[in-house]
């Protein structure tokens, strides 16, 4: 897949610029300085807006990610059943702190709500969703991904 | 339209803002966002109270019978707040700093009385935990970059006002992330490289975009009697000059001025030589050189113009381009030192 | 419970929400051919008008007027084009229902977005979905090309004049795009900043034209007034604002759940009979009413009504309920606001983007208990400046909590 590619799957109308950004983002791993500029000539907007709106959004990243991302959700439903012990946790277990961006393998995240809340504590790890996480099974998680 | 102003009635005209009819009838609404015609409204300084609410003046438009009042408790509570808010991320070294009594945030900081950081803890009340945060929070954030040749830009000062975004005429800022951790500046943090008009630097009200200059080879220069410094002045640069330093010093003759800051002479460019001044100015040091009988290697030429677009152009011809901004600094550091504020 | 009055909820767990069939069967697609058939969408603005249906984002802005305000508007732009939002945003922390109505029935949700979108003239409507809602954009888009084989959605829907188009649009996670302004600016490919009113929406909206954005729930309450008539809805629940919720309620009651229940019931009510009160061994201690954006409420106020009243003292918001016992550690809470907004502000104006920021400095020092006397009057002007500057919503909720806990908690008590 190229970026001229994933493009092609788009008409160059302003309202396309999101989802096209998003999908690049997924595809790559993130939307490079290269791909932000494909963007901007195939939607004859600036570098700089396109960059602007990809650097707003949760879902679009604009630098190189780290190969282990863990996600937890801290919203206040997942607070009340002890978010805050599992950050803690993994914090100790792989000793770096949440949101720091010094390793490059590892990035712990702190994120807002995913609408998951009837089955809180929400931690995702690459992607992937895990529900009712508990501070005493938050190691055994991780393993799978070390 | 009708309206009142601090119980007074004022004619107004359809789609005219409350900060714009203020300004018509000059009542003062301070404010930094905003620029003459374009208010973003996101500096939240230039607020008025009406109907017992607070709302900002610059984009707000004017409606039949309001009844506005632009001074009260509430008004300078939410002025100081939100001053202090920024004052607090911002960098806040206004002793060593370019812009140093040609800031905008620095003028409205002393005129709302904002002496400490109390956002801020200070230094004794920090736990090593904040301290690190503090750092690494403002390390990860602040971009500087001097590597083009014309504006310097050092986001630690920048209050988001987006002035810059708005009148680039390349777009070339942009207002990037999210919430705390937004930064203006370039796509990807890239080397500013667009036409150098100059208008961003014109317009930011802080140190955040500064001319990119020599300044210490300037002042050494100036200082130095062996060298002979040439001061040409641009096309109607005198009264953007004027408009710069007119807090500053209470001398309106610009000869005077500048010779006090050591150019031992002065050359006015006029309307007429708009096309040819690099023909000009290429062949000044040779003129003087003949005329003062001075070696041409001790003659300095200094272009106070606002094309600093120029300043990619220097050669051995044209040694310095000063904006009407650094002809500013120069002057200010010279009262300074005469009120013997700073020593050189 | 018996004689329960189900509006949204009616389908859930009796039909498939993958076919359509089984919708239809279930009494679905009759209020669109009711309305295409007999209605005009004048006659059906005047419907939802008496309902006295109002907006379930949070705002409670009556839902008739905004269809109607779209509706008169004339065509003035060149194409004449007007657009209809639902919107799906929904990610105000503790909300999931929106999400469950996706997840239960789609093709309600739809068939309300048809209606609303003829009523006001849109050709073109959106269906803004959160970003994180992957699944539920699948369901939907499933549901969209199953209408629209069914000719309700398309060129000359049931052979009638209208013709609409649904394009399901997906967030890329910013909790600001929920803000209704802020959701346009998304969509037209900007950052997802509020833009300042007036112009409204409904006058100058997506690309400039009027546009009309709804609450997915609100949308979802349409069929059943286009077919039952607005007086019966108005005869629902409370006065102030008729017609039943969703109720999301977590925390520490014994069965957290999704509830449709009229509105004007006791918050008390909703703890105690539709999550089965508190869990086992544990003391009530306060509930926060609307999401992290939410008031609290203390025991002694849990006789009050949960309506949407302007002048009412706990808004509804999105109607998340979150039960607080004793043994919660309110810093941990306050940490998880703060850091919410501090992370969710969009940055545009001044008081918010900083003063979101500081509140989370604040909330850290408070948890480490080491809040000096300056952090506290800090604290007291950073949240009035929220409260009173800030250029949205966002900014004002971000205050609420943190207010509430200081106020009703005696947060501050211990440092004094």
């Amino acid at each position: 897949m190229t970026t001229e590619k994933i493009l092609l799957n788009f008409d160059p109308k302003m309202k396309n610029l999101l989802p096209a950004l998003k999908k690049i983002s997924a595809c790559f791993g993130y939307v490079d300085e290269n791909a932000a500029q494909k963007v901007a000539d195939y939607f004859f907007v600036p570098l700089s807006k396109v960059f602007e709106t990809a650097s707003f959004y949760d879902l679009i990243k604009t630098k190189k990610q780290p190969s282990l991302i863990i996600q937890v959700c801290s919203g206040a439903n997942c607070a009340v059943e002890s978010a805050y012990k599992i950050i803690r946790e993994i914090e100790n277990h792989l000793h770096i702190k949440a949101g720091d961006e010094f390793n490059p393998n590892v990035k712990l995240e702190i994120i807002s709500c995913l609408g998951q809340c009837g089955s809180g504590p929400v931690m995702i790890v690459n992607g992937n969703v895990f529900t009712r996480v508990m501070a005493s099974n938050v190691v055994g998680i991780l393993q799978g991904y070390l | 339209m009708q309206i009142k102003i601090n119980n007074k009635k004022y004619k107004t005209e359809n789609e005219e803002t409350i900060f714009g009819v203020c300004a018509r009838n000059k009542i003062k609404i301070p404010g930094l966002c905003g620029m003459k015609d374009f208010h973003e409204g996101v500096c939240r300084i230039c607020v008025v109270e009406c109907g017992g609410r607070l709302m900002t003046s610059c984009n707000t438009e004017i409606r039949e019978g309001m009844e506005i009042i632009t001074e009260s408790e509430n008004i300078s509570r939410a002025r100081r707040i939100n001053l202090e808010l920024l004052w607090a991320d911002h960098a806040g070294k206004c002793a060593t700093c370019k812009k140093n009594q040609l800031c905008e945030l620095q003028k409205l900081a002393e005129e709302y009385k904002i002496e400490n950081f109390h956002f801020v803890p200070r230094k004794g009340e920090m736990t090593s935990r904040e301290e690190l945060d503090l750092v690494r929070d403002n390390w990860s954030r602040v971009v500087t970059e001097n590597e083009n040749p014309c504006v310097s830009r050092n986001s630690e000062f920048c209050v988001e006002c987006r002035r810059c975004v708005n009148i680039c005429p390349e777009k070339k800022f942009g207002f990037n992330y999210r919430a705390g951790d937004v930064v203006v500046g370039t796509p990807y943090e890239k080397v500013l490289d667009c036409g150098f008009c100059g208008e961003c630097v014109r317009v930011c009200p802080t140190a955040a975009l500064t001319d990119q200059n020599d300044f210490f080879k300037i002042i050494k220069d100036l200082d130095d009697l062996r060298k002979f410094s040439i001061a040409i002045l641009d096309w109607e640069i005198s009264e953007k000059i004027f408009d710069q330093i007119k807090n500053i010093t209470a001398e309106k003759d610009l000869k005077k001025i500048l010779f006090d800051l050591g150019f031992e002479k002065i050359i006015n460019l006029e309307e007429k030589d708009k096309d040819r001044e690099d023909e000009i100015i290429k062949n000044i040091k040779t003129d003087y050189a003949q005329k003062e009988k001075i070696n041409p290697k001790n003659i300095k030429t200094f272009f106070i113009s606002s094309k600093i677009h120029k300043k990619a152009e220097k050669n051995e011809h044209l040694d310095y381009i000063l904006s009407e901004r650094e002809a500013a600094r120069l002057v200010r550091d010279k009262e300074k030192m005469i009120e013997g504020k700073i020593k050189i | 419970m018996k004689n329960e009055i189900k509006i949204i909820t009616k389908n859930w767990g009796q039909i498939n929400p993958r076919r359509i069939e089984e919708y239809i069967s279930a009494g679905g697609y009759v209020a669109l051919k009711k309305f295409i058939e007999k209605m005009t969408p004048q006659s059906a603005v005047e419907e939802i008008k008496i309902s006295g249906l109002c907006g379930r984002g949070g705002a409670g802005f009556s839902t008739g007027v905004k269809l109607e305000s779209v509706q008169k508007e004339p065509a003035s732009s060149a194409d004449g084009e007007k657009y209809f939002i639902c919107n799906l945003d929904e990610s105000e922390p503790g909300t999931y229902k929106d999400r469950s109505i996706v997840d239960n029935d789609p093709h309600l949700l739809l068939e309300g977005i048809i209606i609303s979108s003829l009523i006001i003239g849109a050709k073109k409507t959106f269906i803004y979905i959160n970003g994180n809602y992957r699944k539920q954009a699948e369901i939907l888009g499933q549901a969209v090309e199953q209408a629209r084989e069914k000719k309700f959605i398309g060129e000359k829907i049931l052979n009638s004049k209208y013709n609409l188009d649904i394009e399901i649009f997906s967030g890329a996670g910013a909790y600001i795009c929920g803000e209704e302004t802020a959701l346009i600016n998304s969509i037209e490919g900007n950052r997802g900043e509020p833009k300042m009113r007036p112009p409204f929406p409904t006058q100058c909206g997506l690309f400039g034209r009027p546009t009309a954005v709804n609450n997915a729930e609100t949308i979802a309450n349409i069929p059943w007034i286009i077919l039952n008539g607005g007086k019966a809805y108005a005869k629902i629940g409370s006065k102030k604002s008729p017609g039943t919720k969703l109720f999301i309620i977590n925390g520490a009651v014994k069965n957290p759940c999704v509830a449709e229940v009229p509105l004007g019931v006791k918050l008390e009510d909703l703890i105690e009979k539709y999550a089965g009160g508190m869990q086992e061994g544990k003391e009530f201690w306060f509930a926060q009413v609307g999401g992290s954006s939410g008031r609290l409420v203390l025991q002694k106020d849990l006789k009050m009504k949960m309506e949407y009243d302007r002048d009412g003292k706990i808004p509804l918001g999105s109607g998340a309920i979150l039960v607080v016992d004793k043994t919660m550690d309110i810093h941990e809470l306050l940490l998880s606001w703060a850091s919410f907004f501090r992370r969710e502000s969009c940055g545009k104006c001044a008081p918010c983007r900083e003063g979101t920021f500081r509140l989370y400095e604040i909330a850290q020092r408070l948890k480490d208990g080491e809040i000096s006397e300056r952090d506290k009057t800090a604290l007291e002007d950073i949240l009035w400046t929220l409260r009173n500057t800030s250029f949205c919503p966002l900014g004002k909720f971000a205050a609420t909590a943190f207010s509430d806990a200081i106020e009703k908690l005696k947060l501050l008590q211990k440092y004094e």
